[in-house]
């Protein structure tokens, strides 16, 4: 892993609530002075030419510190921290995924000073300052980190689009807690969803990574399975 | 040792194979096994089965670099979004666009009203909660947000129907354009050799279920990038199961000529089924590129994949099944009504894995809802009616 301070309760670190989201995005809307019926329409005129002004002339400068290095863009204060990635900077950082844009799924998850934030529920602005780890951070496919390559060795990825985020949340918890249960996997990746079901591989990927360097247990003793057939 | 192995038995069959670069479908010639199937030899001799193989794409895909369609930025690249019905049936009587395009970074709006029929304007109606109404494009997905909020739209509502009950009322408001809400039975098997059956059977086990709606949920939203800045080529990098159903849909709507269009797709988030050809966003994306003369980006949002990527259906499902004591299945009966939707949807597959001695099916009431569904296979339904059945 990239950095070495230790990783602090991720419940104290994990802005949850959408509805925050929510406000911050809708920020620069209301003050243009548009209205919002039901998310999408029944505008009147006035309204519509409220919103004339366009927020765009908002644009601020944000600097943020990805994977080591200095990294700037020109955003409106209402961008995320994930949009701000894929979208603004050049070269973007485009591992960490839009999936839900609502904090539920974990495609999109980022290590903000060494700890798990969905990175869609995060304003670019409110990133500054801290240190933003994202999955590229973690290793590459040349020298991956050991959750990476536990992640291939056992099959953990099928369509991918889920794995950045895993392989993000798993190394930060494994940081945390070198020597997990299963259960206590499960509990770490309850934020991430995986549309293709590959849980089982995941956890035991997650395990195997925890374990390597340790003899005499495998992934599959320790998950309890009993399965020769996931000893590498 | 022994004689010589009488020569093997040959047949023809057609291979996909690559000839200068291209799949192309060509006859090879192979040993007739006569149905016994291939001998593959003792387990451990095999080169790929039994054998722990890495996934290519795996190294890729952990380490957060492969290129997903969604992934894909380009230079000058507008974002597009869709703004779509929030009514189950309207008519669109005022579409204005010019607060929408006034607002700085807005590029280009493309409306889905029907084109004109010999000058005759024809009725802009919108037959499901969800149906894009316009899209448009912008430089930021923040800025292209706002602008769909600011498309002035005055809808005039029209009666719906959201239940099966309520669609098969004689007064119920039309789901579909021509079609009847209720289509007529179709009726496959004797009902006199069923209830013959029935008959023979100690026990006879009746239930009359639902299952609802089943959705893909790919993580990767539908979409695409579509790359044409005016000249003679276009790129499609859409995220599809169906890269081959790409060029052709997107071709016409550009008014380029199929060659002209090339589709990539180097990895894609999920698919499930759901993602073949370019769709409406598609469609709207092929013309906002075209009329800006720009890349557009037009990946469906979250909330756009649950309305309009497609799903499979959902069933009301009236089972009637006899058995004999020692579990024989004797006789089955069920009355299968679909809820496709204005997307049709499809029956569940009943019996599902059963067999009996009489298999007759009675297709009962077919019925549309308003749920826009699209491709769907009938396993799951039919096996979870099924086994509760028989359960």
């Amino acid at each position: 892993m990239a950095d070495e301070t230790d990783v602090k309760a991720e419940t104290e670190a994990v802005p949850l609530d959408p509805g925050r989201r929510k406000f911050l995005k809708g920020v620069g809307l209301v003050g243009a002075g548009a209205a919002v019926a039901d998310g999408l329409l029944l505008h009147t005129e006035a309204q519509a030419q409220a919103a004339q002004a366009g927020p765009s002339a908002n644009a601020v400068q944000v600097t943020l510190q990805i994977n080591g290095r200095k990294r700037s863009a020109s955003v409106e204060p209402r961008t995320t921290l994930l949009n701000t990635m894929r979208n603004h900077l050049e070269p973007m950082v485009s591992g960490p995924k839009l999936v839900c844009d609502q904090g539920t799924c974990g495609a999109c998850t980022v290590l903000v000073d060494d700890k798990p934030v969905y990175s869609c529920l995060v304003l670019a602005v409110d990133a500054q300052n801290k240190r933003i780890t994202t999955v590229e951070g973690l290793g590459t496919p040349e020298r991956m980190n050991a959750v990476q390559a536990a992640f291939v060795e056992y099959d953990a990825s099928m369509c991918g689009f889920c794995t950045p985020g895993f392989v993000t949340t798993i190394s930060a918890y494994l940081k945390k807690n070198p020597n997990p249960s299963v259960d206590q996997i499960r509990e770490a990746c309850k934020g991430n969803f995986c549309r293709c079901g590959t849980y089982p591989k995941v956890f035991e990927a997650a395990l195997a990574a925890a374990t390597s360097g340790r003899r005499g247990s495998s992934a599959a003793e320790l998950m309890g399975i009993g399965d020769a057939e996931s000893e590498a | 040792m022994q004689q010589q192995a009488p020569a093997k038995k040959k047949k023809k069959v057609k291979v996909t194979k690559v000839v200068d670069g291209i799949d192309t479908v060509v006859e090879i010639e192979v040993d007739d096994d006569d149905g016994v199937g291939p001998k593959w030899g003792p387990n451990d001799k095999h080169t790929l089965l039994n054998k722990r193989i890495r996934r290519v794409d795996a190294p890729l895909k952990v380490a957060g670099v492969a290129q997903y369609s969604y992934d894909m930025r380009l230079p000058g690249m507008l974002f597009g979004r869709i703004l779509r019905s929030p009514h189950a049936h309207a008519r669109v009587v005022k579409f204005d666009a010019s607060a929408a395009l006034k607002i700085p970074g807005v590029r280009a709006v493309a409306d889905e009203r029907p084109p004109a029929k010999e000058g005759e304007t024809l009725p802009w109606e919108l037959r499901y909660q969800g149906q894009p109404v316009a899209g448009l494009a912008a430089t930021t997905s923040e800025i292209a947000d706002d602008a769909v909020r600011a498309l002035i739209v005055e809808y005039e509502v029209l009666p719906h129907v959201v239940t099966p009950e309520d669609a098969m009322k004689a007064d119920a408001p039309q789901v579909l354009l021509k079609d009847p809400n209720v289509e007529p039975n179709s009726k496959q098997g004797d009902p006199a050799k069923v209830e013959a059956a029935m008959k023979e059977a100690d026990v006879v086990v009746e239930g009359d279920y639902r299952s609802p709606i089943i959705h893909h949920a790919s993580l990767e939203t539908h979409g695409m990038v579509v790359d044409y800045r005016g000249g003679n080529e276009a790129t499609i990098y859409a995220s599809t199961q169906g890269t081959f159903t790409i060029p052709e849909d997107s071709a016409k709507e550009l008014g380029l000529p199929l060659g002209a269009v090339t589709a990539v797709v180097e990895h894609m988030g999920g698919g499930f089924g759901s993602k073949f050809g370019i769709g409406v966003e598609g469609r709207l994306a092929c013309r906002l590129s075209k009329e800006t003369k720009a890349p557009v980006k037009m990946m469906l949002t979250r909330q756009d994949e649950f309305v309009t990527a497609g799903n499979r259906s959902g069933s009301w499902q009236t089972l009637k099944a006899g058995a004999r004591k020692d579990g024989t299945i004797v006789a089955f009966q069920a009355i299968q009504r679909k809820l496709g939707g204005l997307g049709d949807g499809s029956q569940a597959g009943q019996p599902y894995i059963y067999s009996a001695e009489f298999l007759p099916r009675s297709d009962g009431d077919s019925y549309q809802r308003r749920f826009f569904a699209g491709d769907a296979r009938s396993g799951p339904p039919a096996g979870f009616v099924c086994d509760r059945v028989f359960a």
